[in-house]
């Protein structure tokens, strides 16, 4: 009770501030007086009575103080008067206030919108409950050293499906394809993700309308024509209209309805790479026809598989579980003498916790996101820079008022604490402004970063672990650039020059030699960013332009879907053969007319057929046991491509050895195959492959080589090329249909145009989508390309605020070198030598600032040497480039100053204060 | 305020409460009080008294309130308050054992 009622007094006493310090005043001056007169009793003069009196009582500014010290509210007072005062001098310079603040705003606005990002793909659980009990399934190959991956098959799925102590469901990775909702008029690009019945059952989720896949009822396979939108498709597409529940979605070949809208913020197990639409695996011979072998084979590994432990199943106990049921499946695979075990050897189950989802786009973006969170504290550091260096101004500017206060008497620890109240007002406003404009930045930085068609699905939310960064950057950008200027103006050793007009302080060289340093430090950061921009520019320039074996730039590349249109090929044991072989022939001679319409349309220099093209998301069964002379030849997996007549022609590619497939080779003629340069150097020690014959697998029929191409890049300029296998399309019917159109030299053509050959070839084919090798290029480098924007973006900040910071620092200079400047130009000096003086100092800023950035850049390209593409970090023209925009920077920052000093009127200088 | 020798704080504490017990007086007079008490032999330091009256304020022993002294001029008067009575007799009885004590221990040198 007493201590409420002490604390009461307390408060009030701050409120009532002027009160209290008044009848402080009256009371003590009342014992003054008695003590006067007392003294003046006891025979003492007036003006000694008063003498004594004042001895007695002490300085009446010290009593009170001591009074105000027992109300034990004097460390809250002083900094109440400290935070006032700060807020006085603010604002009577607002447009030194507005730049600090902007300055301090841009560098934590930075920084919280890149933590943010990162956050929300690095570290962000999957938005399920109990996420923690997850887990995501990897296989580790035991014999090659490579990272686990977590893809897996079908086949194998299901025989994990019965493992104790966990509920696995099986995904796909989403990928875009066209849909064509009810209703609408031509089909849309959505990104799609197959799912098992026990995916929303096992991951616990709720509707937001509607039902889920499998929930509650059952699920057979080929009989569940059903699909499940995401939220952000609900809200984007359909502007969340309810109606949307129960209309239909025709998905490739198989029209689906949609029976129910996901959670909020949902966007499935992949974070990064969010689905917009979840349709059953139980479905995917309709959606995909030509799939079986995908479902049914051991080797298509296009699923990932995550799962959740039952209560009480710890993550070690789980393993083991699924570890025994994975071993099991592999010994009656071999116990059978199946060719798929294989598949399964020398490889164990790894089972993590999977409560960041299936991460494999995680640790692609891990890097990227690195060297940005480094880009990112580099402009913090940038601008608490130029901010020290306009503190420093203003320190030297309160130079004489500062000696002044230290004169008096108050303590250096006052003064400091003076100017960290400044500092840190300064810090809050710009971290408040930083937070703010981080909130707007986010959602631009992501824009920026899906690049490619491949959006990155986040959510992008202030949580407190983001406030917590934004103050911390906040609470140390006040330390970092209010410390050292405190330090320094509480110390100031000033002279000041009896006699003189005014009285102008000559300022210590300390000040000068810190405004130096801090802005040639920001010299360099920009220098570094510059490098990095020009790097990344660089990388991005080579990799667009690099050599594939082929002709790329405006090649068109079509997917169609063919088995919608009715040209299915069954597998060999689902059909007779005859049947098979009359598919064939359909297939072919479809393949035939598209290329024959094809190459009748104006602009197309070249056409013809491939399965999965180029740089495609493509799922093919490569093949690890190629015979050779009837021993089977250990070279690793040997890729295969199906492609029609002209194939090298149109791609531009080139030919070692050997002939191009042409009408020759048909349906019910020897097998033949080209292979590539790389297959040849494996399969046949001599590299003589022409002619020579080998077995894809144990069961194929002898191929005859016809003919080598040199190697053709089809995974992107960073992959090596594997051995390649093309056959003819004639003798290897695929109804996963690429036709590849490369249009005239010097002609263009339109996609428009393209479709309207191919559905003039058949009206009921549909193109999927139709992309140029530019474009899926850019979509495979999207990473180097984020980079490259993001960086190129964050340098042109950096040079900004490095010259609007030299440029202050400079103008301040020539402002306090005025009179110097007067009595040169009275002593006869030319506009051009002032001028001169002022380039002469910008020069030593920037030449230093260049040194010092080089040799960082130099260290710091060495970390993202990894992404660079055939450009070495210490590359000349860049550090050229570099060392040009640095000078540029310095001209344009000097430019107003120079003109300042250059129209200097001697007379009013020598007048100057 | 220097060092604060707090036997000495405390004591000064203690002379105020008492000299308060017997009606409110102002800063002058509690001054005066103590002087002519003891016989003129403790004189109050200035400078102490009137801290040592604000803390005895806040901790809530004493309470004050304006009113006019004998002169009629503005004076700030201090009065006990319940838990200052409490205080200084707690206060009494434990400076009576101590200065008893530090007697015994004296006489018997």
């Amino acid at each position: 009770m007493r201590l409420l009622a002490a604390l009461k007094r307390r408060f009030l006493s701050l409120f009532r501030r002027a009160q209290t310090e008044d009848s402080l005043r009256d009371e003590l001056q009342f014992h003054y007086d008695h003590l006067v007169e007392h003294h003046i009793a006891g025979g003492a003069t007036f003006s000694e009575a008063r003498r004594q009196a004042r001895l007695e009582l002490g300085s009446l500014p010290q009593l009170q103080e001591e009074c105000r010290d027992s109300w034990g509210v004097r460390a809250l007072d002083e900094v109440t008067r400290d935070l006032r005062l700060a807020l006085r001098s603010m604002a009577v310079r607002p447009g030194f206030t507005s730049v600090i603040v902007a300055t301090l705003a841009l560098g934590i606005g930075v920084n919280t919108a890149i933590f943010s990002l990162a956050d929300a793909v690095l570290l962000e659980s999957l938005p399920v409950p109990n996420a923690k009990e997850l887990i995501l399934l990897k296989r580790q190959d035991t014999v090659n050293e490579r990272p686990p991956t977590p893809s897996f098959s079908l086949p194998l799925f299901d025989g994990l499906r019965s493992t104790e102590g966990v509920d696995l469901f099986a995904a796909s990775f989403g990928y875009e394809t066209e849909v064509a909702f009810e209703g609408a008029e031509s089909p849309e690009r959505v990104r799609l993700q197959g799912v098992t019945k026990e995916f929303f059952p096992v991951l616990g989720l709720q509707p937001q309308l509607g039902r889920l896949l499998g929930v509650g009822e059952e699920v057979r396979r080929g009989a569940y024509p059903y699909a499940v939108i995401s939220d952000r498709l609900f809200r984007e597409r359909f502007g969340s209209d309810r109606n949307v529940v129960g209309t239909s979605v025709r998905v490739n070949n198989a029209a689906l309805t949609i029976i129910g809208v996901g959670p909020y913020g949902f966007e499935g197990v992949t974070p990064g790479a969010g689905a917009d639409i979840w349709a059953p695996i139980e479905m995917w011979e309709q959606i995909e026809p030509g799939s079986e072998v995908l479902l049914s084979s051991y080797g298509g590994v296009w699923l990932t598989v995550m799962g959740r432990r039952a209560p009480g199943v710890g993550e070690d106990s789980a393993a083991a579980a699924l570890q025994l049921s994975y071993s099991r499946i592999e010994e009656s695979l071999e116990a059978e003498g199946s060719p798929d075990a294989r598949h399964l050897a020398n490889r164990v189950l790894i089972a993590e916790p999977g409560r960041l989802g299936v991460d494999v786009f995680r640790q692609q973006y891990v890097k990227p996101l690195n060297v940005l969170m480094g880009v990112a504290i580099l402009i913090w550091a940038l601008s608490c820079a130029n901010v020290a260096a306009l503190f420093l101004i203003r320190a030297s500017q309160r130079g004489h008022e500062t000696s002044l206060r230290a004169a008096l008497g108050a303590p250096r620890a006052r003064l400091v604490r003076q100017w960290l109240a400044e500092s840190f007002l300064l810090a809050a406003l710009g971290g408040v402004a930083g937070v703010l404009l981080a909130r707007l930045a986010a959602p631009a930085l992501v824009y920026v970063a899906s690049t490619g068609g491949n959006y990155l699905t986040l959510d992008l939310s202030m949580d407190w672990r983001l406030l917590t960064i934004a103050l911390t950057a906040t609470a140390l950008t006040a330390v970092a650039f209010g410390v050292g200027p405190a330090l320094a103006a509480s110390a100031a050793r000033f002279r000041t020059t009896p006699g003189t007009v005014g009285a102008r302080s000559i300022e210590s060289g300390g000040y000068r030699r810190a405004r130096t340093v801090l802005v040639g430090a920001q010299v360099a950061v920009s220098v570094v960013l510059t490098i990095a921009a020009g790097l990344m520019l660089q990388t991005v320039s080579n990799l667009r332009s690099a050599d594939a074996g082929y002709e790329t730039g405006n090649t068109w590349s079509l997917r169609i879907p063919v088995s919608q249109a009715g040209y299915e090929v069954p597998r060999g044991d689902q059909a007779p053969d005859e049947e098979r072989q009359r598919a064939g022939a359909r297939l072919q001679a479809l393949v035939g007319q598209l290329r024959e319409r094809l190459l009748a349309t104006p602009g197309v220099g070249g056409a013809t057929t491939t399965a999965c093209g180029f740089l495609a998301d493509c799922i093919s069964v490569p093949s690890t046991s190629v015979l050779v002379d009837g021993n089977e030849i250990d070279v690793g997996r040997v890729r295969e491509e199906v492609v029609g007549n002209g194939f090298v022609d149109t791609m531009g590619g080139h030919l070692l050895a050997g002939r191009e497939f042409d009408a020759g080779d048909q349906a019910d003629g020897p097998r033949v195959v080209i292979i590539n340069e790389t297959a040849a150097k494996a399969f046949f020690e001599d590299s003589r492959a022409l002619g020579r014959t080998f077995r894809w697998n144990k069961e194929s029929d002898l191929m005859e080589v016809v003919g080598i191409l040199e190697d053709i890049n089809h995974d992107g300029p960073r992959q090596q090329v594997p051995p390649f296998v093309y056959f003819p399309s004639a003798q290897r019917p695929s109804d996963l249909l690429t036709v590849v159109v490369r249009p005239a030299s010097g002609s263009a053509v339109s996609a428009n145009a393209l479709r309207k050959a191919v559905t003039e070839v058949d009206p009921r084919l549909n193109v999927q989508s139709i992309t140029t090798y530019d474009e899926r290029m850019d979509s495979h480098i999207r990473f180097e390309l984020m980079l490259q924007r993001l960086v190129t973006a964050f340098g042109g900040l950096a040079l900004l605020l490095t010259t609007v910071g030299l440029s202050g620092v400079l103008g301040y200079s020539v402002s306090q070198r005025t009179r110097e400047i007067g009595v040169r130009m009275a002593l006869g000096a030319r506009r051009s030598a002032v001028v001169r003086i002022v380039i002469r100092q910008t020069a030593t800023v920037v030449a230093a600032g260049l040194a010092a950035g080089l040799a960082a850049a130099w260290a710091a390209s060495q970390l993202i040497e990894s992404m660079l593409f055939e450009v070495q970090p210490n590359d000349l023209r860049i550090v050229a480039a570099a060392a040009f925009v640095a000078a540029c920077t310095g001209l344009v920052a000097a430019f107003v100053p120079a003109l300042r000093a250059a129209n200097v009127q001697p007379a009013t200088a020598l007048r100057h204060e | 305020m220097g060092e604060s020798n707090d036997l000495l704080q405390g004591t000064l504490d203690l002379l105020i409460l008492r000299t308060l017990r017997s009606g409110a007086r102002h800063g002058w007079a509690i001054a005066q009080q103590i002087r002519n008490a003891s016989d003129e032999s403790l004189l109050v330091q200035q400078g102490s008294l009137y801290p040592a009256l604000h803390r005895l304020e806040h901790q809530g022993w004493i309470e004050a309130s304006w009113g006019a002294s004998e002169k009629k001029r503005r004076a700030k008067f201090y009065s006990l308050t319940a838990a200052g009575r409490k205080r200084l007799h707690a206060e009494t009885t434990k400076w009576e054992r101590l200065s008893a004590g530090v007697n015994q221990v004296l006489a018997e040198g």
